[in-house]
């Protein structure tokens, strides 16, 4: 870790950030919390034949349809198995609302600047593409996510 | 009081006047040529001179000037001191395009940015020609006029020594005024408006800008608000403080158009004895007791009385209609759109509990649920309606176009337009002009012949091309037709296979009206050459995605010598649909009950297979077929439904009919149409989503997509 980056990072986040921490697979994930418009629970979700294989389908928000994405397949592993603690994070893209489904939202969390580090070096599988840094909780490591890198088509 | 007039504010109101006006100018001065009655020219004239005042209130010079130059030559013509000729219509036209580029570019916010010099120009040698002569516009903004140009406005001022009507002032304002007549010149103006004015508040507000050019409004009766909402008859008073000279503000005032009387008169608290000094303006109109100007210039008595009466009627309309902006109503339709669903969820709620308890709450509960359910379908129809346009508004732009181009052509083109009050939604009605106008030029370019052409044909030198529009079951049915040469279908089959749409083989088996669809296809064209009109061969197949992407159909017949037919079917609305909900493994799709042209159960022994490609013959004819779930689906058997028979549903897509096997057919429903997240992107097939009753979503099917991206793959 060099300290220049070290440097950028945290004049990127000079303020404390609240973050959606989430878990995928076996892994802490977070995003920023002002991204996020709302958690809902897993809801029928209707597939929409012809699209990316991580588009699950269209999910009705309270007279809306917004189109939910699923991480897992996005990141190269399987599609998610849906359990009592699946939700669906709510967050704004370019492209309007769209869902994440998620195993389990477990907290929001304040993190500081000097929490977060770039991303270890070896990971270097295809998911990497889609993190923005590494923070340290404690014992806990929370993979930060590129939510437009990872939203992207 | 605020006395701050923001003019910006007015902008909205002058250019939906401004294109009320200049389309009646449009319609009219093109009727002009077949029918050049003095009630014609009265109401051409009048929108002209209405055109002027407001522009001129609005400050905008150059769309004054060009109205003024009209107003002049139309006065000539409805004095019939100038003979209507096609010379004058184009050059009146010509004017017509320019005034509305220049309320473009108001709207904008460019300002009347326009040339019209040239215009101008020509106007002045129409009347110049015929040896009339009209003095000069003193200049737009400063419209002091000594003697006045136009001679129906000559005298314009008039001093009178009465007060017009009793003043409705308050009295407790009446000390405050009188306070302030002590410290500078306070007048008093009254107006009454002419009784069919339309646009009222315009009136006021042009009374209240020419006030506050040199001095202060002061109070108003009825108030400001009331003014803006039209909330008065005809008369309204203004009481300002002004240092500008009396003589000239009278003088300003009395030429606001539609305004039948002013009075001003210096300020007097209203109870007392008249004012010795008072003066006061009144436009001629009033002193014969006839509101319309009309009368005087018109020789004959009676068209005038008819465009009274007309007026008169037209006034009764404006009295009950109010302007609602698009979006409200949208948005509106949106709400209900939820309603609707909500409805059906609440109904199907209803259905379990009853289904489950006897108690008597739950039935009435259904009860109260069949009652929410009429009246949201009433609310629903409802505003249906308050969206719905008559296609008058479209067919509007037709003859104009018709007469350019037959003149251009050298043809000679009668067109029809018939069932103009069809009202459909507004959606649909902005979307549909220029396939309409497409066909229509095609028509008159292919399929009119030549005026000799025509004789040697043994028909009229007048071709015939008529556009008919009516209501059939949830539809609006629209044909084209013409008395033309009709289209050969071994030309079109002969250009097919230069084009290399179809083997030489193929086409000498397909039949004439099969061959007719080649026209659909992009890169076709019979013309013999490329004019400028059309001929290039894009367009045609243009019109059909375009009708497709409306959930149209479109259909082409024609008789070679007799002319050609092109039906489109379309939806009324674009906002909701009625659909045919079918299962597809786990999935619900809806077909669109408009491309839906019947249901049927199939054996598996008459499916036969062409080409590798599954077909069924229904009544003689070969109907491809498509498994939906082979499409859509994941591939998943369904359990439920045994092999040997199959739900199939015949879509009509355009002109041809396809069937798309389905696992079950669940029942017709009406479905609020979702747009699809642009986060999925563009995908083939799937035109929308909704929601269904159960909460759930369902796909909505785009039979052209379905068919377009099976034949590409």
């Amino acid at each position: 870790m060099s300290e220049e980056i070290l440097e950028i990072q945290s004049e990127e986040v000079q303020e404390d950030r609240q973050t959606v921490v989430f878990r995928l697979a076996d892994e802490s994930y977070g995003i920023d919390i002002f991204r996020v418009n709302e958690i809902i629970r897993l809801r029928e979700i209707t597939p929409v034949p012809r699209t990316d294989q991580h588009i699950r389908g269209l999910v009705n928000l309270r007279g809306k349809t917004i189109p939910v994405v699923d991480l897992h397949v996005r990141f190269g592993s399987i599609e998610a198995s849906e359990t009592e603690n699946s939700r669906i994070i709510v967050v704004e893209s370019d492209n309007g609302n769209v869902g994440v489904i998620v195993d389990a939202v477990t907290e929001v969390m304040t993190l500081h600047g000097d929490q977060i580090e770039e991303t270890p070096a070896l990971a270097t599988d295809e998911s990497n593409e889609f993190v923005k840094g590494v923070a340290k909780h404690g014992e806990q490591l929370i993979t930060l996510l590129d939510l437009d890198k990872a939203l992207a088509a | 009081m605020s006395s701050e007039l923001d003019m910006s504010q007015y902008i909205d109101l002058f250019l939906q006047e401004a294109e009320e006006q200049l389309e009646i100018l449009e319609t009219e001065t093109l009727a002009l040529e077949n029918d050049p009655s003095q009630d014609r020219m009265q109401i051409i004239f009048r929108a002209a001179h209405t055109l002027k005042g407001s522009s001129r209130a609005m400050g905008f010079s150059r769309f004054a000037e060009l109205t003024h130059e009209m107003e002049n030559v139309l006065d000539q013509l409805r004095n019939d001191a100038l003979e209507i000729s096609t010379e004058i219509t184009d050059r009146l036209l010509a004017c017509v395009d320019t005034l509305s580029q220049m309320v473009e570019q108001i709207g904008q916010g460019n300002g009347d940015n326009v040339e019209c010099g040239v215009l101008v120009k020509q106007l002045q040698d129409v009347l110049a020609g015929a040896g009339i002569k009209v003095e000069a516009e003193v200049g737009a903004s400063a419209p002091v006029e000594t003697a006045s140009p136009e001679p129906q406005e000559a005298p314009k001022a008039e001093a009178k020594t009465e007060e017009g009507f009793p003043s409705k002032l308050p009295e407790e304002l009446h000390e405050a005024l009188t306070a302030a007549a002590e410290e500078g010149n306070v007048y008093h103006a009254k107006f009454r408006l002419e009784a069919e004015c339309v646009m009222k508040f315009v009136r006021a507000f042009m009374a209240i800008s020419v006030i506050q050019e040199s001095g202060e409004l002061l109070a108003c009766v009825p108030s400001q608000e009331e003014l803006e909402e039209e909330q008065f008859e005809t008369e309204f008073e203004l009481v300002f403080q002004s240092d500008n000279d009396f003589e000239e503000l009278k003088t300003k005032l009395s030429q606001i158009s539609e305004v039948e009387s002013a009075w001003v008169t210096p300020w007097a608290t209203p109870s007392g004895e008249s004012a010795p000094a008072e003066a006061v303006v009144e436009a001629p109109e009033a002193e014969e007791a006839k509101p319309e100007p009309v009368a005087k210039a018109a020789p004959a008595p009676a068209p005038a009385a008819a465009a009274n009466n007309a007026n008169a009627a037209r006034k009764a309309d404006t009295g009950q209609t109010v302007r609602v902006d698009v979006a409200r109503l949208d948005n509106l339709m949106n709400l209900v759109g939820e309603l609707v669903i909500d409805r059906t969820r609440i109904a199907q709620i209803g259905n379990e509990l009853a289904t489950n308890f006897t108690e008597s709450s739950v039935e009435n509960l259904t009860e109260i649920v069949g009652h929410i359910a009429r009246i949201t379908s009433d609310l629903q129809d409802q505003i249906m309606k308050a969206r719905m346009l008559p296609i008058e508004t479209v067919f509007n732009r037709f003859p104009r176009v018709v007469r350019d181009l037959a003149n251009k052509l050298g043809k000679d083109v009668k067109l029809e337009l018939i069932g103009g009050d069809t009202e459909l939604d507004r959606s649909v009605i902005e979307v549909i002009g220029d396939p309409l106008l497409h066909i229509l030029r095609n028509s008159i370019d292919h399929g009119i012949e030549m005026p000799n052409e025509r004789t040697a044909a043994g028909k009229s030198t007048q071709g015939l091309v008529q556009v008919a529009a009516k209501h059939e079951e949830n539809h609006i049915v629209i044909e084209i037709r013409d008395d033309g040469k009709g289209i050969d279908p071994e030309r079109v089959k002969k250009k097919a296979v230069e084009q290399g749409l179809i083997s030489e083989e193929a086409a000498a088996k397909v039949s004439d009206k099969e061959a007719l669809q080649f026209i659909f296809h992009s890169g076709l064209s019979t013309a013999a050459e490329v004019s400028e009109v059309s001929g290039r061969g894009v367009g045609m197949d243009i019109v059909r995605s375009n009708i497709q992407r409306l959930g149209g159909i479109i259909d082409l017949e024609s008789t070679v010598g007799q002319g050609s037919r092109t039906i489109l079917r379309l939806p009324l609305t674009l906002a909701i649909i009625r659909g045919l909900l079918v299962n597809v493994e786990k999935n619900v799709f809806v077909l669109p009950l408009g491309s839906v042209v019947e249901t049927l159960l199939v054996q598996s022994e008459d499916i036969q297979t062409i080409n590798r490609k599954e077909v069924v013959v229904i009544r003689g004819c070969t109907t491809p077929l498509f498994r939906l779930g082979e499409l859509f689906g994941q591939g998943m058997e369904n359990p439920e439904q045994p092999a040997d028979e199959h739900y199939v549903v015949i879509v009509g897509l355009a002109e041809q009919r396809l069937g798309l096997i389905v696992d079950r057919l669940i029942g017709e429903q009406e479905v609020v149409i979702k747009s699809m997240s642009r986060f999925c992107g563009d995908v083939p097939g799937i035109s929308g989503a909704t929601i269904l009753g159960d909460g759930n979503v369902a796909l909505i099917l785009d039979v052209n997509g379905v068919i377009k991206s099976e034949r590409a793959a």
